[in-house]
């Protein structure tokens, strides 16, 4: 469905092609494995997902902030572990096709990313190139649109472009981000995704 | 055309005017129920189409008529004498209408409160229990509620939509007004359970509007008349029992609802301010509920609603009508003076759409049409009041004021059942934000907000607590929905205890509540100990709510006063929280 409506924005970055294919062996991957995206790093699982917990908090919390306690991803764990049965509704179509789990591992991954990489945007993207790509990705990810969709997917999805749509928590996310990228310019792509998991060590 | 009983799952004795409908057994239709009048609308393959009852009615009365041992809803007005009859007959009495404002409702409440003048009996004891409500048969009060008042509409209502589409029909989305609890939401999804239908989604008023107009826009997209950009609209519905305002964006059938908020004020409020306006000495005359009172009531009603209604179109109006018993009302009212009158309910939409405004983050040059829906919207000081706040000059003109809010609920009966349009007119989304503070009691009775109102939904938000006490090895877990700061001002969703929180001096033990919706709008609670963590901590408790099934008025209270310092948590201060 997703796939016939270019975006309204048209603006194609190469990192919206990669994630257009993200996208794409999401909806293939029952019949094909998932290719593997090389831009992901091999980090563990579970760091992974107290990431993705906890990306909330960061969004909310002041960015400049001492380190306190060392036991965030544990804090998060619980959540993780507890979360609720894939809450996609009591839609009948919903039913043909439960998320399979390469969908919890594909996740996982696209939680590691920041929030530009989440929306599929490079980093001096316009808020018009935002909205676009939100609204783009939220006919993919949307339980409602998507049928068989995680709801955390659409959650992470929202949280991103809610950091990125307000101009003030996006200077203060660009602010805390773009000198952890400067020393390595090749890595741009890599590096704040980096810097994002080292906060959540905090 | 003379009247006619429809007899269920039976394909004889239609009439010429039925055509054969396509048949699309699962899709859901949409229902609006309205405090005055409902309506029901169905997805007919190529578009939304409103049906008309045997009277040739797309709205209609809202009420159940208790008659010796038959009841009868005003789906078919069946029980009415006459069509001119009609009012009167629903004001003796006998009648129970307006149960959406009395639904889920406790005797505390305001809106029951003024529900006392009504002709049917509303008692109160004013404890947070539920009113007693019953209506006059064979000059007799015979009791029952609001949910089975509207089950029996409902299932009226069921039965002419099965004669036009020939084929049982069990899912519905229905609308609901945005200040509408959780609690009340479960009523509804009771009611229809007694009808035998399935509320699919309840969606807010202003939501099901929304999606029209985001369907609307992606048609002109498609007819290269729009621009394909984002296009700001907000929404003003006010009907009969309730008023509400939406903030929706909308491009490329994506419509995002920005900021939702809604308030019980409507045209019932309106009608009690001209009746004790034209009649001071109202309470006083009808302090009773006798058979006099109840006539002279409904003669007031009905004299004072035809002028309200005349008046959104003339200069002034005559109130003039004998009421029996030597009292007389002739007056003449003008706008000014209906204005004045109704002054404190004018202030209450003006705020509604400003704190929409504000919650949105948007000012008035931001929107781009401005949408006025529901009965109310054709009274002249409230079009003024809307589009004046807004800096407009003129409405959205596309959008029929009674028919938006039931085609919006048929459109997402479709796409939810998983319709799709070969011209594309049903690839649509609606992404639905939590109309009200959903948290939790903490430090005596502050209600603390763990998803804030206009919360995006699907949602997930959490929050950390700590004991209050020293040793303090059980915790009470109050869920509350609301706007007050006080825990007590909110409707009490539900309640449960997290137990064997190991001892610890006070204020050093973590306790995380986390809040989920769901895509489907399920709210769930996760609860429990995440500091210290061991063996020795309880499991987590997952509780979907609301639990509550009556009385919670009594019942929180009832809870403060037992519980409240024994088992209370205080919230974690954030300089304290990783």
């Amino acid at each position: 469905m997703a796939e016939s409506h270019p975006s309204p924005g048209g603006q194609a970055t190469y990192k919206q092609d990669r994630h257009g294919r993200q996208r794409l062996t999401h909806h293939l991957f029952c019949i094909l494995p998932p290719i593997p995206l090389p831009s992901f790093p091999n980090h563990s699982p579970q760091l992974r997902s107290a990431c993705c917990f906890s990306l909330r908090l960061m969004i909310s919390a002041p960015l400049l902030r001492v380190p306190a306690a060392p036991n965030r991803a544990a804090v998060g764990a619980p959540f993780r572990l507890r979360a609720p049965p894939s809450s996609s509704g009591s839609r009948p179509s919903n039913a043909r096709c439960a998320a399979p789990p390469q969908a919890a591992a594909a996740a996982a991954a696209a939680a590691a990313a920041t929030p530009y990489d989440v929306l599929g945007l490079r980093a001096g993207a316009t808020a018009r190139e935002i909205k676009a790509a939100y609204r783009r990705l939220a006919r993919e990810r949307h339980p409602d649109a998507a049928p068989g969709a995680a709801a955390a997917e659409f959650v992470r999805l929202h949280d991103a472009y809610a950091t990125l749509s307000d101009p003030d928590s996006r200077a203060r996310y660009d602010r805390a981000a773009v000198p952890a990228q400067r020393p390595r310019p090749g890595w741009a792509a890599a590096r704040p995704r980096r810097t994002w998991e080292t906060d959540q060590c905090w | 055309m003379s009247e006619h009983f429809y007899t269920v799952a039976s394909d004889s004795e239609t009439t010429g005017e039925d055509k054969p409908q396509p048949s699309f057994p699962d899709v859901a239709i949409g229902i609006d129920i309205g405090t005055s009048k409902c309506s029901v609308a169905v997805w007919n393959g190529n578009q939304v189409e409103l049906l008309k009852n045997t009277r040739n009615q797309k709205g209609m009365r809202s009420y159940v008529m208790f008659k010796d041992d038959t009841l009868s809803a005003g789906v078919t007005g069946a029980a009415a004498r006459e069509n001119g009859h009609e009012e009167r007959d629903i004001l003796s009495g006998s009648a129970i209408f307006n149960m959406k404002r009395l639904i889920g409702r406790m005797d505390t409440d305001e809106v029951v409160q003024a529900s006392k003048s009504l002709p049917f009996l509303v008692q109160t004891l004013g404890i947070g229990v539920r009113p007693f409500i019953a209506a006059l048969v064979n000059n007799m009060w015979r009791s029952t509620t609001p949910e089975e008042v509207l089950a029996i509409f409902l299932l009226e209502l069921k039965a002419l939509v099965e004669m036009h589409l020939k084929h049982p029909v069990r899912n519905a989305v229905l609308t609901i007004p945005v200040s509408f609890s959780r609690f009340q939401q479960t009523r509804i999804e009771r009611a229809c359970a007694m009808a035998g239908l399935h509320a699919l989604r309840l969606m807010p008023e202003p939501t099901a509007v929304a999606l029209l107009y985001a369907q609307q826009q992606q048609q002109l997209m498609h007819d290269n008349m729009g621009s394909g950009t984002e296009k700001i609209a907000l929404i003003f519905n006010m009907g009969a029992g309730y008023c509400d305002a939406a903030v929706a964006a909308t491009a490329g059938g994506v419509s995002q609802i920005r900021a939702l908020s809604g308030c019980t004020v409507g045209g019932e409020d309106i009608l009690q301010n001209i009746m004790r306006h034209v009649l001071p000495s109202f309470d006083n005359l009808y302090a009773g509920q006798t058979m006099d009172r109840i006539r002279s009531i409904g003669l007031l009603r009905i004299a004072t609603q035809d002028a309200i209604h005349k008046l959104a179109y003339q200069d002034n109006v005559e109130v003039n009508v004998d009421l029996g018993n030597g009292h007389k009302v002739s007056k003449v009212l003008d706008h000014p003076e209906f204005e004045q009158v109704n002054r404190a309910i004018f202030e209450k939409c003006e705020n509604i759409i400003n704190q929409c405004l504000i919650d949105a983050k948007l000012v008035p040059e931001d929107i781009n049409d401005v949408i006025l829906v529901g009965g109310c919207s054709k009274i002249p000081r409230i079009r003024s009041l809307v589009l004046g706040l807004c800096k407009k000059e003129i409405s959205y003109k596309n959008i029929d004021a009674l028919e938006a809010a039931v085609s919006g609920a048929a459109l997402e009966g479709a796409i939810a059942s998983g319709v799709t349009d070969p011209s594309g007119s049903l690839d649509l989304l609606t992404i639905q934000a939590t109309p009200m503070n959903l948290g939790i009691r903490a430090d005596s009775d502050i209600f603390a907000a763990i998803i804030p109102r206009n919360t995006t939904v699907p949602a997930r938000r959490d929050m950390l607590f700590t004991t209050t006490h020293d040793n303090q090895t059980e915790a009470l877990i109050a869920v509350y929905e609301g706007e007050g700061e006080r825990a007590e001002d909110n409707h009490l969703l539900g309640y449960f205890k997290i137990t064997g929180i190991p001892a610890a001096p006070k204020g050093t033990v973590e306790i995380s509540v986390c809040m989920d919706i769901d895509a489907s709008n399920v709210l769930r609670v996760f609860a429990g100990v995440v500091k210290p963590q061991g063996p020795a901590v309880p499991p987590f408790i997952e509780v979907r709510m609301p639990t509550l099934d009556d009385g919670h008025g009594w019942c929180g209270q009832a809870l403060a006063k037992t519980y409240g310092k024994t088992l209370d948590l205080a919230v974690l201060p954030k300089k304290l929280q990783p």
